[in-house]
């Protein structure tokens, strides 16, 4: 996303030790902004949630979304918040009043998965009119983690509501190059995978597809998760085809709860980390538009140059609901 | 189940209504294919079905190398049904150059209704007579071989090597193929609301199926209903496709009606919010 425009777009940290730290630093600017004809969006726990809006009471522009389905995987929650922002934009609003509360669980991966959402967001935010307030309750955050979180927001927001630059700010393309070089799945060294027939042509994909879609009922993958991974890998399969260089290898594992599949073409591939977590300006079905339909559909989409070329590796749960 | 969803066949149709010759009839046919073994894999069963029927099955085709013919490939089942019926004189071939100059199709369908076949099934390497007469001399001759499957007991199925087509050529032959325009993984089929399309569409057969319906919005309709339910896979290029085929007609008005579509294609529609643009709407969507 191009035309960050700072004077219009602030995204703040907030590390609150209490419900009252909440509330003391983030309601003044949004009761400021309401009365100015803001719009708000609220997506903390129903808890929070309830606390700000009641404490900002009666405001008629108030959008909430449950932080528990707001919140699966980071690009999809980035979708959702574009999609929060704009239906506010569209109903009048002059400038949006944003209140998070991220959560993809409080394991090492929901951690991280937490600081990519943070970082695409900050990508996201930053061609809109917005004043994004990411608020994170210390008592629960790692202190190994809080470092990394703050290192996404331009700005910080201390607990007495005293917004200051953040000089540890790291732009959005360098967190995440660095927050998406994790090596190979533990699965690509301990199992064995299934191995498809390289494809060289677009003529092919339908039958690849259909061969992955076998392999997976076989294993008793649920259909809906089976569906969406057959239709990551097609996309990704055509864009080795048609901006790589073939053959395109399909590689899958099915670990329990899990299926990794690594999807390597002979070119060279590109360096983009923010690719496929922002829809792309202007068309959105645009170049870029397969693999933001990738990362809507799987966990966790990394992109790598390997000794055997461009390998994009999907890896998702396979437990339906999870 | 027909023909045409059976074998992944697309169809395509004008806006003038469709005839048929019975119910039988399988209409006029372009056959899109990628390479020789689709075109070959479509046509079989094709030509199966009118030995079958009882049809007068005639193959016309460019010089191929020994047992290259569509008519070698005929047999299926283990029966030596082509030699049968080659035998029979239900089964014949006939070198392109025979049968595509103007004029000796309606001769070639006279033959073979003189010797008491009911009716005459036409299958017409067109990529071989393509470039030996002026394009508009050839769309001639397309608008007779569909002037007789409207008229008598008459089906044909004329292919054409995808890759050799250019866009503005591919428009003009699914406007003289009225009724049915056919690709290895695509079956589109016509009624009198719209289109109804089974099968798979991606970033292959994409611009076929926009060019489709491009010629389908552009018949002065204010409402083209896509039926959907046939249909099983649609990727990013597909949704693409559709949204800048209608875009001028939605822009004017239109309204676009993707209608019953199979829980995973809808799934795609909305998760890229193609139902969130401006004159299109998601109708009759299923669960999984």
């Amino acid at each position: 996303m191009s035309g960050r425009t700072a004077a219009d777009y602030v995204h703040q940290v907030l590390f609150f030790a209490s419900p009252d730290e909440l509330l003391t630093a983030a309601v003044p600017a949004v009761r400021t902004g309401l009365a100015g004809g803001d719009g708000v969006i609220l997506t903390c726990r129903d808890e929070y949630n309830a606390l700000l809006a009641d404490a900002v009471s009666p405001a008629p522009r108030i959008l909430r979304a449950r932080a528990a389905t707001m919140y699966p995987r980071a690009a999809t929650a980035v979708e959702a918040l574009r999609r929060l922002v704009t239906r506010q934009l569209a109903g009048g609003a002059r400038r949006i009043r944003i209140v998070g509360e991220a959560s993809f669980g409080t394991g090492p991966d929901g951690w991280a998965e937490c600081g990519r959402y943070e970082a695409a967001a900050d990508a996201l935010l930053s061609a809109f009119p917005v004043t994004a307030t990411c608020v994170y309750d210390a008592r629960v955050v790692p202190a190994s983690v809080t470092g990394r979180l703050t290192e996404a927001h331009p700005f910080v927001l201390t607990p007495t509501g005293r917004r200051a630059p953040n000089e540890r700010y790291v732009d959005p393309a360098a967190f995440l190059r660095r927050a998406t070089a994790t090596g190979p799945d533990p699965v690509e060294q301990s199992g064995l995978p299934t191995e498809f027939a390289p494809v060289t042509d677009l003529r092919e994909v339908d039958a690849l597809r259909q061969r992955l879609a076998a392999v997976l009922a076989a294993r008793g993958v649920d259909r809906r998760i089976a569906a969406d991974v057959v239709a990551a890998i097609h996309e990704v399969t055509v864009n080795g085809l048609m901006h790589g260089r073939p053959p395109v290898r399909l590689r899958l594992w099915t670990p329990p709860g899990r299926l990794v599949c690594t999807v390597t073409d002979a070119g060279e591939g590109f360096d983009d980390p923010l690719a496929g977590y922002l829809r792309p300006d202007g068309d959105p079905f645009g170049p870029g538009a397969g693999l933001w339909l990738v990362r809507q559909l799987c966990d966790r989409v990394e992109m790598a140059q390997t000794p055997a070329g461009f390998t994009v590796k999907l890896s998702t749960s396979s437990i339906a609901g999870a | 189940m027909n023909w045409a969803v059976t074998h992944g066949i697309v169809l395509l149709v004008g806006h003038d209504g469709l005839q048929s010759y019975g119910p039988e009839w399988d209409g006029h046919l372009l056959l899109l294919h990628g390479s020789e073994a689709e075109r070959l894999s479509s046509l079989t069963a094709w030509i199966r079905r009118g030995l079958d029927r009882g049809d007068k099955v005639i193959c016309a085709e460019g010089p191929r190398p020994a047992g290259g013919s569509v008519l070698d490939l005929v047999d299926g089942h283990g029966a030596d049904l082509a030699a049968a019926a080659v035998a029979s004189g239900q089964l014949a071939a006939l070198p392109s150059d025979r049968f595509y100059p103007q004029g000796d199709q309606e001769a070639v369908v006279e033959q073979a209704l003189a010797e008491g076949f009911p009716s005459v099934r036409l299958a017409a390497d067109a990529t071989a007579a393509f470039g030996t007469q002026p394009w508009p001399a050839h769309l001639d001759i397309e608008r007779t071989i569909d002037r007789l499957c409207r008229t008598g007991p008459v089906s044909a199925v004329c292919q054409y090597a995808h890759p050799k087509i250019e866009p503005t050529m591919l428009r003009e032959l699914i406007e003289v193929h009225r009724y049915r325009l056919c690709n290895a993984a695509l079956s589109v089929a016509a009624d009198p609301r719209g289109l109804t399309v089974s099968g798979e569409i991606d970033r292959r057969n994409a611009e076929v199926f926009a060019t489709a319906v491009d010629s389908a919005v552009t018949g002065g309709e204010r409402v083209l209903r896509l039926d959907l339910s046939g249909l099983e896979f649609m990727d990013v290029a597909a949704c693409r496709q559709l949204l800048y085929a209608t875009d001028d007609f939605r822009r004017l008005g239109g309204h676009v009606v993707l209608a019953s579509p199979q829980w995973m294609v809808s799934w795609t529609l909305r998760l890229l919010g193609v139902d969130q643009f401006t004159g299109i709407e998601l109708a009759g969507v299923s669960e999984p």
